[in-house]
């Protein structure tokens, strides 16, 4: 199990390096020249000039990389060209929120994607189990920024919730009625998919051979249901709830930004349109970041949910 | 059709389990599938029976229909099921459920996917232990390695702590039959337990069945296709064809002189070694679509001796000699066939 999250770890860095790359690349292809914008508009060519030797611009482009990945793995990722706010520390702050609003999503989701997909795979091709894949489906085919928008509508109308940012910390009033929307949001993406997985999954391992010995010992038909069948069927569940937390991320960019939450998805976002670049690869570097690692920590989850994946190495 | 009850054998007490006119058929695309036609047969204390057949004779369906396990999907009609002068057609589903895994219990044909892939041995022999005898869980898993020991798997409390992929196919039908056996049902189905395992490994588990069902008195159904394993371990024999019971005796009989044609080409189509040069037999054809049955006698395409009144009439199950049966117009055969076979 150990040589395998080495194993895990090391293709993890090659891959975190090549995002770092990526992000260090779209600084070199973006038509501005920070040397200029620093110089401002009455800056001369020997000023320039005097900037870009001072920030290394005149090094050859892969020492410059090395030089970034040096400064990023110290925690420098920069400073915002808008505010001359540093990089790290504004990120820092978004990610409370952005974490927040993703734990918060998933906490209803999941639990009542799972609810659904199983009331389905009980009651396969009734019409419980209609209702709920049509209602998944739906789920999956509705953009998130549409049902965001149904819900400022609502919120607007009827005065429930407020729409606009993050109130106080989570566990006030205050705090609730302003994640409510956009976690709701948020979470609606997950549901469709999580339930269709668990249906599938559960419907035919209610039929398994492991669940019929169960069942041959005298197991009531929820503990064979809730010990055996979807004690198995949880392991493609596990790791499509980790892959959704991709698309999860996706969604918090859209989500953020909708309904002015301040975590990194508005702030990748703003600082896009406002061609703040250094913020904007920072954002960008810290999203695929967590996308690695939530995919690393899926991993180990599902390693202990299943002895045989790492008999296998 | 209506059909004789089986009759006891001659000075033997009360069977343990009977059942009789059992018919089980799924509804499917293409029309109904009568999986079981009007099946009766019955059990003694200690006894084994073999139940034979092709694959698709409906054997398994009978095997779970015994023990209650027929999937929502199947419609079940029978005259009456008894265990033990019990009911069990009428009973509830709680009433069945606590006879399974303490009163009967079955062994499965795929010992690789019949274990919880993601729990250990030891938990699962918990789990069964824990369903129908309340307990101390520490004196459950001392309970569960003795188990284990009893079925000869060599150091029983390393192999309770590992996971079933970390066991031989071989190790895990033990494990399988430790925890079928655990509360001495008395009766238990044995579905195939050799099929999926090495030629060696199957002999050392037939022994095993044979010797821990005496050792607690259980009366055994045994489920299979191999002649071999039925000459081994079966005092009687029902040989099953396309969902019917096509003949029933007692194994030495069944073996010296089968009375009915689909038997007579099963023993042929095994392997002899006592009889250097003998050429096997295989039977011809395949056995028919369940939802597109042959008229008259089901065996008639396939049966070397088939004649005009076959295709037209089904026989049913006749009383011979012996307390043998047979489906089949011309039992017994040797008087009327004579000179063919």
């Amino acid at each position: 199990m150990f040589s395998r999250l080495i194993h895990r770890g090391v293709t993890s860095l090659i891959v975190l390096t090549g995002v770092l790359l990526i992000g260090f690349l779209m600084l070199q292809v973006i038509p501005a020249d920070p040397a200029v914008a620093i110089a401002g508009p009455q800056g001369t060519q020997e000023e320039i000039d005097a900037i870009r030797r001072h920030l290394g611009l005149d090094q050859p482009v892969l020492l410059q990389f090395v030089w970034y990945i040096e400064r990023v793995l110290s925690g420098d990722m920069g400073r915002s060209v808008i505010n001359n706010a540093s990089v790290s520390g504004e990120l820092l702050r978004a990610a409370g929120p952005t974490i927040e609003l993703l734990a918060v999503a998933m906490l209803w989701a999941v639990p009542t994607a799972l609810g659904l997909g199983i009331l389905a795979a009980l009651r396969r091709g009734g019409i419980v189990d209609r209702l709920v894949m049509a209602v998944s489906v739906m789920g999956v085919s509705i953009p998130v920024f549409w049902v965001g928008l149904l819900m400022i509508q609502f919120a607007a109308r009827t005065r429930a919730f407020p729409v606009q940012g993050r109130g106080g910390p989570l566990w006030t009033i205050d705090g609730l009625s302003h994640i409510i929307l956009p976690a709701i949001a948020l979470g609606l993406i997950l549901v469709g998919p999580i339930a269709r997985m668990t249906r599938t999954t559960l419907s035919e391992s209610l039929y398994a051979d492991h669940v019929r010995t169960a069942r041959a010992k005298g197991a009531s038909e929820a503990r064979v249901i809730i010990h055996h069948a979807l004690r198995t069927a949880l392991l493609p569940i596990i790791t499509l709830i980790g892959l959704q937390i991709g698309t999860l991320l996706g969604g918090a960019v859209v989500t953020e930004t909708i309904f002015s939450w301040p975590g990194v998805g508005r702030l990748a976002v703003g600082s896009i349109i406002a061609g703040d670049y250094p913020m904007a690869q920072g954002a960008i570097v810290f999203l695929a970041s967590a996308f690695i690692l939530v995919n690393i920590t899926v991993d180990i989850f599902n390693e202990l949910a299943d002895p045989r994946i790492g008999a296998k190495t | 059709m209506k059909q004789m009850t089986i009759s006891k054998q001659a000075g033997v007490a009360a069977p343990l389990f009977s059942v009789e006119n059992l018919s089980v058929s799924f509804s499917t695309d293409s029309g109904p599938l009568l999986a079981l036609d009007d099946v009766s047969l019955s059990i003694h204390p200690g006894e084994t029976l073999a139940v034979v057949g092709e694959s698709g004779s409906g054997k398994s369906v009978l095997s779970l229909a015994i023990m209650g396990l027929l999937p929502p999907t199947a419609k079940v009609s029978v005259g009456h099921m008894r265990y033990d002068g019990r009911d069990l057609a009428g009973l509830d589903k709680t009433a069945r459920r606590d006879m399974r895994g303490k009163e009967m219990a079955m062994i499965f044909q795929e010992p690789s996917t019949a274990l919880n892939p993601v729990k250990r041995i030891g938990d699962q022999l918990v789990e069964a232990i824990l369903l129908h005898e309340p307990m101390p869980k520490a004196t459950a898993k001392t309970r569960a390695v003795e188990a284990l020991a009893a079925t000869g798997i060599p150091s029983p409390e390393i192999r309770a702590r590992a996971y079933p992929h970390e066991l031989s196919g071989g190790m895990r039908q033990r494990a399988l039959i430790a925890m079928a056996l655990i509360h001495r049902p008395r009766l238990l189905i044995a579905d195939e337990p050799t099929t999926a395992l090495d030629v060696t490994v199957q002999a050392q588990i037939l022994d095993l069945i044979r010797d821990l069902g005496r050792e607690t008195g259980t009366a055994t159904i045994f489920i299979t296709h191999d002649m071999g394993v039925v000459a081994e371990m079966a005092d009687r024999v029902a040989v099953l064809y396309a969902g019917r019971m096509v003949e029933t005796a007692r194994a030495s009989d069944l073996f010296t002189s089968p009375e009915h044609p689909y038997t007579l080409g099963l023993l042929g189509s095994m392997p002899q070694l006592n009889q250097r040069g003998a050429p096997m037999l295989p039977i011809s054809g395949t056995v028919p679509d369940l939802r597109r049955m042959p008229s008259g006698c089901h065996f008639h395409p396939r049966c070397p001796f088939a004649q005009a009144r076959c295709v037209e009439e089904r026989p049913g199950l006749r009383a011979l000699d012996r307390g043998r049966r047979s489906a089949c117009h011309f039992a017994p055969l040797l008087e009327t066939l004579g000179g063919q076979a």
